[in-house]
């Protein structure tokens, strides 16, 4: 026993103040949670509010779109997660094999800039180049012969948009990481290929890959923690009562309830499921990459 | 470079091309928006600017730098961004350097991780966290939007990752020549993850920069807003059905040249920066002669 | 008790009360704060007679308050964002208005919070509830916030207050709205003091005069004449640029048939005498012939502006994206020349369409009558009167102090002559060298550069003028108008565009610009049926249950229809749907409440 802590004492205490953090400003709130159970109103604080058990997790489900309004969550979120990975790793080795440095910094800073706009601002800019009455993206397409869509009032091209330009705005950003991954690789390995004989195009295959594929785990399980999300800001700026159907996921639902009744509890209550079914996801894909390539993601 | 095979110079031309045009497809929204933040309203009312001022003027500028409040709530999210990220990468740094080690030398870690991810997940939401800061009398201060976010697990997770490809022998090295965890830390760990760091120091700020949500409900009052927060209050409510209509608050409404000034005022300082950051995860650092 | 006793009692009293004015009389010091029966007397000292009774009438607006009270209060909208709401170094917490009542009047204005606007206030007041801190003295709520405190029984019950110490013409304002104030009451009692619109934002009809004249066409009186301007407005190239780029009618449908501009009021009521609203539960509710409520949006009669909508939206007349625009986005096609016609307030004249004449000078966008039906109806809906309520912390003890500030506001706003509330040291305005300045004798009260007013005496470095309301609402909550205040005036500017503003209301109408001010008058002179509101109340349990369903369903059928992706008949259906997913419910609880508040 005093063994272990002699070994042990100093990770122990490196870890302690994030530990102490946590448990602040993390755990002890954690016990609010239980407003989820109750129709909480702050005058009456949490001890006086009164309970109604899983009343709110029940009106979730049947309310007559609340089916829906998950469906669209889970199909929006999925969609952004695969493409929101896809797409930035391969910029990432695309941009990894930009020999000057300088086009290499610039183009970097150019592609991650989207991050900055406000879903506020891009909504309507969206809105206009999207425009089936003469909008930029249209007009290319009638010329290749295609009839215009109204891509933000159709409700089956409602969730394409949402996926494709919530893309474009992250994927600069999120590539930053797989870009500081590729760039930690030892070159030697790349030039030990080289002298056996291996294309380019080898080398990325067998070297590149390989080993940026724990970060890729890592961060499409740390995604997966974020499943019903599925973007509020966004599709808040973008929807529209014609794609309603297509494109209403829980916290937009949530939110003009909540504008009607101020009810923090039914809040909580969603939250709550949204993080029981993501944290089930999160151990779910901890445990496969465990057993299928016994690699920790933690 | 030894490959210049054919197949690579055209995939070299074709990259660099397909590269360009990305990157035009990216910034061509954020001329417009620069464009816009130089018009008058009168042409962001009919939305004729493209990627040219129309009636160009600088009001919009002068509307939201002119406020003393502006410069006031600058230097409140500087304040903050700076604390925020310090505290936040050191706290996090020094975690993600214990666990990183493995189960076999750090029993008990795994007890650790899953109490770090589990708060990842799951919070008891704005409520709980509001009464927290309030009895513990942080209302009204710099705390309030520094502690609070200071452990994120994300980063935590990335930066132990990070630290695990670091290659042992370089650990071995420094332990040999006696020197203690901590000095092992500093001396081998940190030098060596400098793409980690700067990746991660860049989201942190990021973060901190743009958050505007916790400074609203913290301060009791809009002189302690930090700029992101300052900047949100700026624009009118776009629904007049609440607020009472006057003439004056008509000039004023739903301006959208300063929501466009804003988004480069609220940018510009993240951008100043991030040239220095950006060369560690452009370049890299070479390990030194160890295998994979 | 013994007869005796109990008649002793009552002539100790009659006594007492008789005896009180001549106390008044006699106690001349500056002293005049009252303390009402109910108010604790510690805070005071010695009790003083009230002020509103007899006596000294003519003190009414000299009140102060010795030693000094303490009011607290939220603010949900502090100016911020305007630029001109407060003096470079001065701000809501610390101005030349907060020094003002704490040395004339005895009151210190202190702020639990402050927001900078309306969607942050209700957040702000439910974390503050929520860590146990008490509620301010005197602040503004509305809707569920507002409700929540009700039932909690947080808030003071007003009518002792408003029968003490109001000011006569408030009390005879609240008399008239009092249909208004269904919200606040309960049990019989007024629980909050209402904010008042001006009640001049009624929906006019915006034509571009010089498409009218290119085409050679008049403006149009009714709805066929209005359906032929918006097919010529559409396929005549109006503009005359050779190009087909045009539109008849710029609306958003986002929101449904009502919103706060752009709005199609005015067609439905052409059509119809119902109201129609989808986006709100709450509007609108109709009185039938049978004296019950309906709700607009499923009146048969809502088929035939369905119909009409339909039948414009497939010839191409509105504009198409309609449904996915709201109010601001719409509008742009009107300022940058793409439509024609846009209804909606008097105020548009400036903002957005006045900015379509600085894009481009010949663009003249007049405002015009509103256009009769084929069965001679025309009309608009009314907006609702109130934008929130004052309400006020049940311990609360100075709610005198309160209204002694609260009456000279609103002398201020009545300019009544002789009213013994004016408080004559706000003659030429509120705070000199704020919203006037004295100018070589004269009184300004704006366009200080143009007046000759030197560049140091200006309120602010530009030249432009404060927004006074910011620093003068402090602990009222809200800033009310008086509705229907303005039209005199209006009237008055429209006859002689140079007439001398007497008043300030006359000088802020007098700031109108010319097309909004031709727009208030067309609003004026042309009498129509304003579609009325009747549920005043506050939201039905069922409403806060299904209310965001309803409305979701609502816009979406609406929507489906008018783009042509359910034909005409599905209304019935919608209907049914409507009503079996708690519209029915609604529905019977608004008219429960319509019985028992008439």
């Amino acid at each position: 026993m005093a063994a272990y802590w002699r070994k042990t004492w100093p990770f122990h205490l490196l870890i302690l103040p994030a530990l102490a953090l946590v448990i602040i400003f993390q755990y002890i709130p954690l016990f609010g949670v239980v407003i989820a159970f109750q129709n909480y109103e702050p005058w009456l604080g949490i001890k006086g509010s009164p309970w109604v058990g899983f009343e709110h997790f029940r009106y979730l489900f049947t309310y007559p779109d609340g089916k829906q309004v998950i469906w669209n969550t889970l199909i929006i979120s999925a969609f952004k997660l695969v493409i929101n990975l896809i797409i930035p790793i391969v910029f990432a080795l695309l941009l990894n094999e930009v020999r000057k440095t300088l086009f290499k910094r610039a183009v970097q800073t150019f592609v991650y800039l989207p991050h900055f706009l406000s879903w506020v601002i891009l909504g309507g800019i969206m809105l206009d180049i999207l425009s089936p009455e003469g909008g930029i993206v249209n007009r290319v397409l009638n010329a290749f012969g295609v009839d215009s869509i109204f891509f933000l009032g159709d409700g089956s091209w409602f969730r394409f948009t949402v996926v494709l330009s919530d893309v474009w705005k992250e994927f600069g950003f999120s590539a930053i990481i797989f870009l500081a991954t590729l760039v930690g690789i030892n070159p030697a390995l790349y030039e030990a290929a080289e002298i056996d004989g291996a294309s380019r195009w080898q080398q990325v295959i067998s070297i590149s890959i390989p080993l940026i594929m724990p970060i890729v785990i890592v961060v499409a399980t740390l995604s997966l923690g974020r499943i019903l999300d599925a973007g509020f800001d966004q599709i808040l700026n973008l929807y529209n009562p014609l794609v309603y159907s297509h494109g209403d996921i829980i916290d937009t639902f949530v939110y003009r309830e909540g504008l009607n009744n101020g009810q923090f509890s039914f809040g909580t209550a969603v939250g709550l499921f949204k993080s029981f079914i993501g944290f089930i996801l999160i151990v779910i894909s901890y445990r496969l990459a465990f057993k299928l390539a016994n690699y920790r993601i933690f | 470079m030894k490959y210049r095979s054919r197949g690579y110079t055209v995939f070299t031309f074709s990259n660099t091309i397909f590269l360009t045009l990305l990157s035009l497809v990216c910034v061509l929204p954020l001329i417009h928006v620069l464009a816009l933040s130089f018009s008058s309203r009168a042409a962001a009312t009919a939305n004729i600017v493209n990627f040219w001022p129309v009636g160009f003027t600088t009001d919009a500028y002068v509307k939201t730098l002119g406020n003393s409040m502006f410069l006031k709530s600058l230097w409140i999210g500087a304040e903050r961004t700076v604390l925020g990220t310090v505290l936040s990468m050191v706290v996090v740094t020094m975690a993600a350097y214990s666990l990183s080690k493995s189960n076999y030398k750090f029993k008990g870690r795994q007890i650790y991780i899953w109490v770090f991810v589990f708060t990842m997940l799951f919070s008891g939401g704005l409520i709980p966290s509001y009464i927290l800061i309030s009895k513990l009398h942080l209302i009204d201060t710099i705390w309030a939007l520094v502690l609070p976010p200071a452990v994120s697990v994300w980063n935590m997770i990335l930066m132990l990752n990070f630290f695990r490809t670091i290659p042992e022998d370089l650990e071995e090295a420094a332990f040999i020549d006696g020197a203690g965890h901590l000095r092992v830390l500093w001396s081998v760990y940190l030098p060596v993850s400098m793409p980690s760091i700067a990746t991660l120091s860049l989201f942190t700020m990021v973060f901190h920069w743009n958050s505007w949500f916790d400074g609203m409900i913290y301060m009791s009052n809009p002189d302690g807003y930090p700029l992101a927060t300052y900047l949100h209050s700026m624009i009118v409510s776009d629904n007049l059905s609440r607020i009472g209509v006057t003439l004056d608050s008509i000039e004023n409404f739903s301006n959208r040249t300063i929501k466009a000034a804003q988004i480069f005022i609220g940018a510009l300082p993240i951008l100043i920066v991030y040239p220095f950051l950006q060369k560690y995860f452009v370049k890299g650092i070479v390990l030194g002669s160890v295998k994979s | 008790m013994s007869r005796y006793a109990k008649l002793a009692r009552v002539l100790t009293l009659s006594v007492a009360i008789g005896l009180l004015p001549a106390l008044a009389a006699c106690s001349k010091d500056s002293n005049e704060g009252s303390t009402s029966k109910s108010s604790n007397q510690s805070e005071t000292g010695s009790s003083t007679t009230p002020s509103t009774d007899t006596g000294n009438a003519g003190e009414l607006w000299n009140q102060k308050f010795d030693p000094p009270v303490t009011i607290t209060t939220a603010i949900m909208d502090d100016g911020t964002s305007r630029g001109n709401a407060f003096k470079p170094g001065e701000s809501m917490e610390d101005n030349a208005n907060i020094r003002w009542m704490r040395d004339n009047m005895g009151i210190n204005v202190k702020f639990d919070f402050i927001v900078t606007k309306p969607e942050d206030y209700d957040t702000k007041l439910r974390l503050l509830l929520s860590s146990g801190g008490k509620l301010p003295d005197a602040f503004a709520a509305s809707n569920d916030p507002l409700q929540s405190l009700l039932s909690a029984n947080k808030l003071m019950p007003l009518d002792e207050a408003i029968e003490k110490y109001a000011h006569p013409e408030y009390k005879k304002l609240l008399e008239k709205y009092s249909y208004a104030l269904g919200e606040v009451k309960k049990d019989g009692k007024i629980y909050g003091l209402p904010a008042f619109f001006m009640g001049d934002e009624g929906t006019v009809m915006w034509i571009r005069k010089d498409w009218l004249d290119n085409l050679g066409l008049q403006p149009p009186k009714t709805l066929d004449e209005f359906e032929n301007v918006l097919k010529q407005f559409t396929e005549n190239d109006p503009d005359k640029n050779g190009k087909n780029d045009t539109i008849g009618l710029a609306v958003p449908l986002k929101e449904g048939p009502w919103t706060w501009m752009g709005q199609t009021d005015a067609i439905v009521s052409a059509l119809t005498d119902q109201m129609i609203n989808t986006y709100d539960v709450r509007l609108f509710w109709n009185k039938g012939a049978d004296g019950k409520l309906s709700y607009g949006a499923i009146h048969p009669d809502a088929k035939l502006y369905l119909e009409k909508m339909r039948d414009w939206m497939s010839k191409g007349y509105l504009d198409r994206e309609a449904g996915i625009k709201d109010p601001a986005k719409s509008s742009e096609l009107a300022a940058s020349g793409k439509a024609g016609i846009m209804f909606g307030p008097f105020w548009m004249g400036d903002w957005p369409l006045g900015d379509a004449t600085k894009n481009n000078p010949n663009a003249d966008f007049e405002p015009f009558p509103l256009p009769s039906g084929p069965t001679g109806l025309a009309g608009r809906a009314e907006k609702p009167l109130t934008q929130g309520f004052t309400v006020f912390n049940k311990d609360f003890k100075h709610i005198d102090a309160w209204f002694a500030y609260f009456n000279k506001i609103f002398a201020k706003k009545l300019e009544q002559e002789g009213d013994p509330y004016f408080d004559p040291r706000w003659k030429d305005g509120y705070h000199e060298g704020y919203d006037y300045v004295n100018y070589n004798g004269k009184v300004v009260k704006g366009n200080y550069e143009a007046a000759g007013v030197p560049a140091e005496q200006w309120p602010l470095k530009d030249g432009g003028t404060i927004d006074i309301r910011y620093m003068m609402t402090n602990i009222l909550g809200n800033f009310t108008s008086i509705p229907g205040s303005n039209v005199a005036a209006v009237k008055k500017f429209l006859a002689d565009p140079n007439a001398e503003a007497t008043s300030s209301l006359e000088f802020d109408v007098s700031q109108m610009k010319k097309r909004q001010l031709d727009a208030a008058g067309v609003r004026i002179n042309q009498q129509v049926n304003e579609g009325k509101n009747y549920f005043t109340g506050p939201m039905t349990a069922t409403m806060k249950s299904k209310g965001e369903l309803l409305k979701k369903l609502a816009t979406e059928s609406y929507l489906k229809i008018i783009y042509g992706e359910k034909p005409i008949e599905y209304f019935d259906e919608f209907v049914k749907q409507w009503l079996d997913n708690g519209g029915q419910k609604i529905t019977d609880e608004v008219n429960e409440w319509y019985a028992k508040n008439q």
